[in-house]
């Protein structure tokens, strides 16, 4: 009788169980679909005044703030701002980041962003990084959160800081992520090419802060790698000098990864003074720093280093072998002598170089 | 004269509003559909004098809708622009061989797609 009893009352127990979870998913689910229905049903109603905002039509950008009527509706306008400035540019770009600045809108992720919640500050971020003008408590906020545990978190804020008007704001914000170990290569030189941006007028600022933060001992080796690669790509020609002086004086030339780099970026900036010491690692352990040399010494131009590029064109390893013909190719005349005497060396140069000469013509 | 008729296949609804409110204000005839199979369908039902093809959506790319139109002789030499966050030299030149009047890259100005849609309509 008790087991009976026992038996009736799990199977009642299991069915409430069951009828309370269907029924709290159907209302979870009812109302997700509401809410997803009243979201596209706002943006929809959204989009007219803000294509015409966008496309210039208008220039009323309070009427398009008046149709925001309820906080719901921050989401959909937001959606839709941010997927158009993933995929426009130029001149619409900039009414997009008006829209994106219009008060009511500024107001509810000012207050995320002092909210002390982890989610929120991260939408905050964001949000921050499509803004121009910050004002200093939210540039303060955003600078405290760099140094946060939640390593995603402190990537939003150097984000949104970046493209702050200020090289020094903006030269923390990278320096922030480049201390970390953690930080993916995409990620630092993400955030490097957003911190130059398009402000021609800050570049002398911009290399002079880099540098200071490449001489900085506590930076991870692989980071260091990128930011001089990034100060070559970007252009900062000016920092050249500085650069070498700290080659010269052994800066960490104990790393293959930074070696390679000077090489790259001293290469880059055709750096001439650079050029013997360059060929001076022809004989570095690592194929990865030898063939950054040959590609410097490409880069340089110098007829000098035709005989240490001949060496490199005999390596043991392809990619510097490579490196070294491609380099004697484009080296003018000097160049294809060395080419035809490496080529009268081996077979197997034979073949290279013509493999080589048969690309560069294509 | 009837009005130049444009297919825009995206699968982004957001550039679809977009290029559809800049378009139809240039007085085009302006369709949208936001997958390939069924921008497959439609060019061939209603025979667009431009197609705009995103490349990376469900179920069908837009090379793959471009290469089935170029073997249907119907379709064969249908006005195509490519509109497409894809453009490595090698997306390009896949375009360009099975035969693109135009190839655009995300992000994109609006008025230069406008300018370009006109050149290929010769507006």
């Amino acid at each position: 009788m008790l087991a009976i009893r026992f038996i009736w009352l799990v199977t009642t127990a299991l069915v409430l169980v069951t009828v309370y979870l269907f029924v709290t998913s159907l209302i979870v689910r009812t109302w997700q679909e509401r809410r997803a229905r009243f979201a596209a049903a706002r943006r929809d109603a959204l989009t007219p005044s803000i294509l015409a905002y966008t496309l210039g039509d208008s220039d009323d950008l309070d009427a398009v703030a008046a149709q925001l009527k309820v906080p719901e509706d921050v989401i959909p306008y937001t959606d839709l701002i941010t997927d158009l400035l993933n995929q426009v540019q130029g001149e619409e770009t900039e009414r997009l980041r008006h829209l994106m600045a219009v008060p009511a809108i500024r107001a509810h992720f000012h207050q995320k962003l002092f909210k002390g919640d982890e989610s929120d500050e991260a939408e905050a971020c964001m949000y921050y990084a499509w803004v121009d003008n910050l004002t200093t408590d939210e540039t303060d906020r955003l600078r405290s959160i760099l140094d946060h545990g939640n390593r995603l978190l402190a990537h939003a804020a150097a984000t949104s800081l970046v493209a702050h008007p200020s090289a020094a704001v903006r030269v923390e914000a990278v320096a922030a992520m480049a201390r970390r170990e953690r930080v993916s290569r995409l990620a630092l030189l993400e955030l490097l090419y957003r911190f130059h941006s398009s402000r021609n007028d800050q570049m002398e600022e911009e290399g002079a802060l880099l540098m200071a933060l490449i001489a900085q001992p506590d930076l991870p080796e692989s980071h260091v790698a990128i930011l001089i690669q990034a100060m070559a790509d970007i252009g900062y020609v000016g920092e050249a000098v500085a650069l070498y002086e700290l080659f010269e004086a052994g800066y960490r030339t104990d790393s293959d990864r930074i070696l390679e780099a000077y090489c790259y970026a001293l290469g880059r900036f055709g750096f001439d003074p650079a050029g013997e010491r360059i060929a001076g690692y022809a004989s570095h352990p690592s194929p990865r720093v030898r063939q950054a040399v040959a590609k410097a010494l490409e880069a340089l131009g110098d007829a000098a280093a035709i005989d240490t590029l001949e060496v490199l064109a005999a390596d043991t390893e392809l990619m510097v072998r490579m490196a070294a013909v491609f380099a004697l190719a484009r080296l003018g005349e000097a160049g294809k002598a060395g080419l035809d005497r490496v080529s009268a060396s081996t077979a197997d140069l034979q073949d290279l170089v013509h493999h080589v000469m048969a690309e560069l013509d294509a | 004269m009837s009005r130049p008729r444009i297919l825009l296949v995206e699968d982004n609804p957001s550039i679809s509003k977009l290029v559809e409110y800049k378009l139809a204000r240039e007085d085009f005839d302006f369709q949208v559909v936001d997958n390939g199979v069924d921008g497959l369908s439609r060019a061939r039902s209603w025979k667009p004098d431009l197609l705009i093809l995103d490349v990376m959506m469900p179920g069908m790319s837009g090379f793959d809708v471009l290469q089935s139109l170029r073997d249907d002789p119907d379709t064969a030499g249908m006005a195509v622009m490519m509109l497409t966050s894809k453009n490595r030299e090698e997306d390009l030149k896949r375009g360009f061989d099975l035969g693109v009047k135009e190839y655009m890259g995300k992000p994109f100005k609006v008025g230069e797609l406008l300018m370009r849609v006109n050149r290929i309509l010769g507006r």
